[in-house]
């Protein structure tokens, strides 16, 4: 194991036991993103409260302000609208063009649904983006292939699965070529793809900040001069990272945006190539 | 691993494996919902905004539209207005101008007239003098006839020198008078 070598080269650098210090330092890992059932059951944990909480939040918002949308924007509408405009012109419109209306509401659920529970990874109370429990970010994906399918459906009819896996513009001796690598590419890459890269930059920032404030809670805490450092510059150490675990939040608040600005615009792309005449 | 499996039974596929087959059931259930709820409560209302946001500034423009169309139609009238009175104007001054010309003639005309009939009246005039004078003349040119007849024959038996005398006398007097015959 890599752990087990760091660990006899440069022990003071690793000190995964309490030979050291005080307590056993216990690195972030895999455990820290599998959480435990609640209420007496295995499904209900905390990710799911998040999901549940962020929908309440946004349906919460969104329904009432809706309601009251005037011709000329209040104060409070101006930020409602101005996230429900930049999903519906920036992305739905420049992206599928004429027609764009009809998934503009799919599209601004989801980059708000996204959004939100990637920020309860830098938020008080959550600590912890829903994504990266890769599970919830499957079932988002699935809807959204389902939904881009049945938005070809409707627009095509059932021919529409043809024209993705033939593409009227190819010469038919390369259809043996052609359909399996369509059917790759719809079906199996793309939510493959929308799924990890979601996933990956959730779980990866989460580990990074974990990395830096609990290995930093921890020299604070538990670090001495055992580890073969003064003490004050461990203590030093321990804060110094908490400073830079400070930055990778904000730059995480940046990700989970940059993410599920991603995640809508690629879902409005498909729904695009799904729905146009060409294709 | 055994040397009889080829392909380990298990992939430890880590974290890219769902803890529970819940999460998905539930990722699918939240997204499913939050598209329903937007579809139906959410969006309608801002489509609803944004097509009466359309419609209104569409309305702006049309009211804008208008009063242009409007101050156009204004100006073209007015032009119109000009270019009648121009027209008009001009007729008059035309019509000014021949009155005067065929003024001046009738004018003339009537000035040449006039004149015709003043020479025509001195002429008749100066003939109807003549002729009053003509006769006077003549009427004398008798008495002085008799007159200078009597002398002659009064004289005639005294002298024939004196009766000379007064033919040529008599001569001389009537060479003396400027009168000629036309």
């Amino acid at each position: 194991m890599v752990k087990v070598r760091f660990a006899q080269a440069w022990p003071q650098l690793l000190p995964l036991d309490g030979e050291h210090g005080g307590e056993d330092y216990v690195p972030p890992s895999l455990e820290d993103f599998d959480f435990e059932g609640l209420f007496g059951t295995d499904w209900i944990n905390k990710p799911m409260l998040q999901l549940v909480i962020s929908v309440i939040l946004i349906l919460g918002l969104m329904i009432p302000a809706s309601r009251k949308l005037t011709v000329v924007p209040k104060k409070w509408q101006f930020a409602v609208e101005y996230v429900y405009d930049f999903v519906r012109t920036s992305i739905a419109r420049t992206t599928i063009g004429h027609g764009y209306e009809k998934y503009t509401p799919f599209l601004v659920g989801m980059f708000m649904l996204i959004l939100i529970n990637n920020w309860f990874g830098e938020f008080f109370y959550f600590m912890f983006p829903t994504f990266s429990n890769i599970g919830y970010t499957m079932g988002l994906v699935l809807t959204v292939i389902v939904f881009v399918i049945s938005s070809g459906i409707r627009q095509h009819g059932i021919k529409s699965i043809r024209m993705t896996l033939m593409p009227s513009s190819v010469p038919v001796y390369l259809a043996p070529l052609v359909i399996p690598l369509e059917f790759m590419s719809n079906y199996i890459t793309r939510p493959l793809t929308l799924t990890v890269r979601l996933f990956g930059n959730m779980f990866a920032g989460h580990l990074g900040v974990m990395v830096f404030v609990v290995g930093g809670g921890w020299l604070i805490s538990e670090g001495t001069s055992a580890i073969g450092f003064p003490t004050a510059i461990v203590k030093g150490a321990g804060f110094g990272a908490i400073l830079l675990g400070m930055l990778v939040i904000g730059i995480e608040l940046f990700i989970g945006f940059m993410q599920a600005y991603l995640f809508t615009l690629l879902t409005a792309n498909y729904i695009s190539q799904a729905v146009s005449e060409g294709h | 691993m055994t040397s009889g499996a080829l392909y380990p039974l298990e992939i430890n596929l880590g974290p890219l494996a769902p803890h529970h087959l819940s999460e998905v059931i539930v990722g699918i259930v939240v997204a499913g919902l939050i598209w329903f709820c937007f579809a139906k409560f959410i969006s309608p209302n801002f489509d609803a905004m944004y097509q009466e946001r359309a419609r209104l500034i569409e309305g702006g423009i049309e009211l804008a539209e208008k009063a242009q169309s409007e101050a156009e139609e204004m100006r073209k009238k007015y032009e119109e207005q000009l270019a009648t009175a121009d027209a008009e104007a001009s007729s008059v001054r035309e019509q000014a101008r021949a009155e005067a010309a065929s003024e001046r003639t009738r004018m003339r005309a009537e000035t040449q007239a006039e004149k015709d009939r003043l020479l025509e009246q001195t002429r008749n005039a100066i003939a109807a003098e003549r002729d009053t004078v003509e006769n006077q003349i003549r009427t004398e040119m008798g008495g002085v006839a008799t007159a200078l007849a009597s002398k002659i024959v009064g004289e005639s038996l005294e002298d024939d020198e004196r009766a000379k005398r007064t033919v040529e006398r008599f001569l001389a007097e009537l060479a003396s008078v400027p009168a000629q015959r036309a």
